[in-house]
């Protein structure tokens, strides 16, 4: 949905990690950017949304690596005793730097027993976002996969929109608060 | 200079005469626009940009294509008529697609000033100045941007309709932070007039609010009476008129629906100190009188004394609801109280007092209820006065609910949201208010 060849800069994009094995690694970066962390190269990350407009550092894609292990939704489903199963993105909501959370989904489920039992309504989720991603536990392999985004990501002054996009793996979070929506 | 009526009237003219489709709308944007963006305490940027682009829309059946082109020569002209009528014959039919307006009479109202229009580098750069002497001298960093536009829109149909409108902006914000990192203070303001626009005032509120916003503590989410600034207000009452649809309320979708079927129109939905409408000619934000299909605008009460009183109806959907189009409004207002912001807060025991608002996004539209942050600066009110910054909570709300628990305003004044409506293109004047039993649902650790 959001891959380029190469940047607005113009340079030559690469996949480059950003967490490994759970420790942050690297910077997205322009050409402005990489020197003052005293790379050599920037990573291709210079955008505008129009030939008119001046590009700025944001990215064309971020994504969740799956699994290596064939690890399937069923087996993540029935290794769950008791939890809430989210299906698709709806709304999102994160705060300007990023720690407090609360997105809602396409459909929620109850998960008991290592079974899907029913469909749940008025659900959301809320968390901190180191914290969140700590209480990772299970991860889905390759067949889980999905690439989902966006046509309009806003980020800039004046403000620009762009497309983005986003791969993951089914993944399980522990501990995660679950909210009531319904007034 | 931005171009006159004359000039974007030869324009659209010559655009039509090359089309060859049944109907075709021509729209011309742009004009030209000037800022300088700071960060750190220093100047990092400025520019200024001019340049128009055409959207020409070719229908053809139900069957409509849109090319914009930014260079005006007859051959490019005629390579995006013939581009845009391609298009049409290549696109599904659109069932709703509806035909294109004919003449119209539009009110006259003054909405480009000269001191706008021809605002300096020098006075951009003293708007900026005004921010970073008063940063430094209260030792805390500030960053923000100053815009100064005077912009042209105009529409044009090949069924006889034309409109021109010229427009001028002064758009000033900013933000300023302790450097320590635990304060921050913002304050946005958007005018068509230069002489509105006090940037030393703004500096000021903002790095006062930094200031007095350091070292925050946590409080307990849940319900508080909360004094809500202009800035807060204005995304309330824009979350509210966004989801005022007919279509929505008409398919039982949204909160404007009445069970059963049909809408609210006529119900009191909120407390009848409120009262929202929108109105071309309101003298504190004056907009064109035409929307973006050529519609002329009108004054149109969306609340009045706490009544429903209208739905937007597209042209689509009032045709087959037999009820009048309502053209796309170009501001909101709210009408105001006789309150100070220090009566606001003097009749607060406990609450919280609220700067601005941040990434707010729907979670039940059959409620309205909305979720979102506060950020740059949020207080505590205690026995009538602000006693201590706390930290940034999230907070799950409906508009509806808001609207309903208001009890007190100051009056209106143009107010520029956090999450940006109020800018230059939407203008919105609305008070600050006092509002019982706000639900905070979750603390923030982001300063």
């Amino acid at each position: 949905m959001a891959t380029c060849g190469y940047d607005d800069d113009g340079v030559k994009t690469t996949t480059f990690p950003i967490i490994k094995d759970g420790v942050f690694v690297d910077y997205q970066t322009t050409r402005d950017q990489a020197h003052l962390i005293g790379q050599k190269a920037s990573h291709g990350c210079s955008y505008a949304d129009n030939w008119s407009s001046v590009p700025f550092q944001r990215m064309p894609n971020v994504s969740l690596q799956p699994n290596e292990k064939p690890v399937t939704e069923q087996d993540i489903i029935a290794a769950t005793e008791d939890g809430v199963y989210v299906k698709g993105d709806s709304s999102y909501s994160i705060d300007h730097q990023r720690y407090n959370f609360q997105f809602s989904g396409q459909t929620f489920w109850e998960v008991k027993n290592g079974k899907i039992t029913t469909q749940l309504r008025d659900a959301a989720y809320h968390a901190n976002t180191p914290e969140f991603w700590k209480s990772l536990d299970m991860l889905g392999g390759k067949a889980t996969y999905e690439l989902g985004g966006a046509f309009s990501d806003g980020k800039g002054q004046p403000v620009q929109s762009n497309s983005v996009s986003h791969g993951c793996p089914i993944a399980r979070f522990k501990n995660v608060d679950i909210l009531n929506t319904a007034r | 200079m931005i171009w006159t009526r004359e000039q974007a009237k030869a324009l659209t003219d010559r655009a039509l005469s090359f089309s060859k489709a049944e109907e075709t709308q021509v729209t011309l944007t742009g004009g030209d626009r000037a800022n300088v963006r700071f960060a750190r305490n220093s100047v990092t940027t400025a520019g200024a940009s001019s340049g128009y682009s055409l959207a020409v829309s070719a229908k053809i059946g139900q069957r409509v294509g849109t090319v914009t082109a930014s260079e005006f020569s007859d051959a490019s002209l005629q390579r995006a008529v013939r581009n845009a009528e391609e298009i049409a014959r290549l696109s599904p039919e659109n069932p709703e697609a509806m035909p294109l307006v004919g003449p119209q009479t539009y009110a006259t109202i003054q909405t480009y000033f000269e001191d706008a229009a021809g605002a300096s580098p020098e006075w951009r750069a003293g708007a900026v100045r005004a921010a970073l002497d008063a940063a430094k001298e209260k030792n805390v960093d500030a960053a923000g941007f100053v815009e100064t536009s005077a912009q042209v829109q105009a529409v044009a149909t090949s069924k006889g309709q034309f409109g021109y409108g010229r427009f001028t902006a002064a758009d000033y914000n900013l933000t300023a932070r302790t450097t320590d990192g635990t304060g921050s203070g913002w304050a946005s303001k958007s005018y068509n007039e230069l002489r509105l626009l006090d940037p030393r005032a703004l500096a000021s509120a903002a790095i006062d609010k930094a200031a007095r916003s350091h070292s925050p503590v946590a409080i307990e989410p849940g319900k508080y009476t909360v004094v809500l600034e202009p800035a807060a207000m204005a995304d309330i009452i824009a979350n509210l008129a966004f989801a005022a649809d007919a279509r929505q309320a008409d398919e039982g979708r949204s909160f404007f629906s009445k069970k059963g079927g049909g809408t609210r129109i006529g119900e009191a939905v909120v407390n009848e100190k409120v009262t929202i409408f929108s109105d071309p000619a309101h003298p504190m934000a004056p907009v064109l009188p035409f929307d973006g299909e050529g519609l002329p605008l009108q004054r149109i009460d969306w609340v009045s004394k706490g009544v429903l009183k209208n739905l937007s109806y597209s042209r689509y959907w009032a045709q087959k609801q037999g009820k009048t189009a309502t053209p796309q409004p170009g501001n909101l207002v709210m009408e105001g109280g006789k309150s100070t912001m220090d009566e606001l807060i003097a009749g607060v025991e406990r609450g919280v007092l609220v700067t601005r608002f941040w990434y707010i996004r729907s979670l039940d539209p059959q409620t309205l209820l909305v979720t979102g942050l506060t950020r740059d600066g949020l207080f505590l009110i205690e026995k009538g006065k602000v006693s201590r910054p706390v930290k940034n909570m999230r907070w799950n709300e409906s508009p509806v609910f808001a609207l309903n628990n208001l009890d007190a305003m100051t009056a209106s004044e143009r107010a520029v949201s956090g999450e940006g409506v109020g800018g230059a293109g939407f203008s919105i004047v609305c008070p600050a208010a006092r509002i019982r039993e706000f639900t905070f649902a979750s603390g923030s650790d982001a300063v």
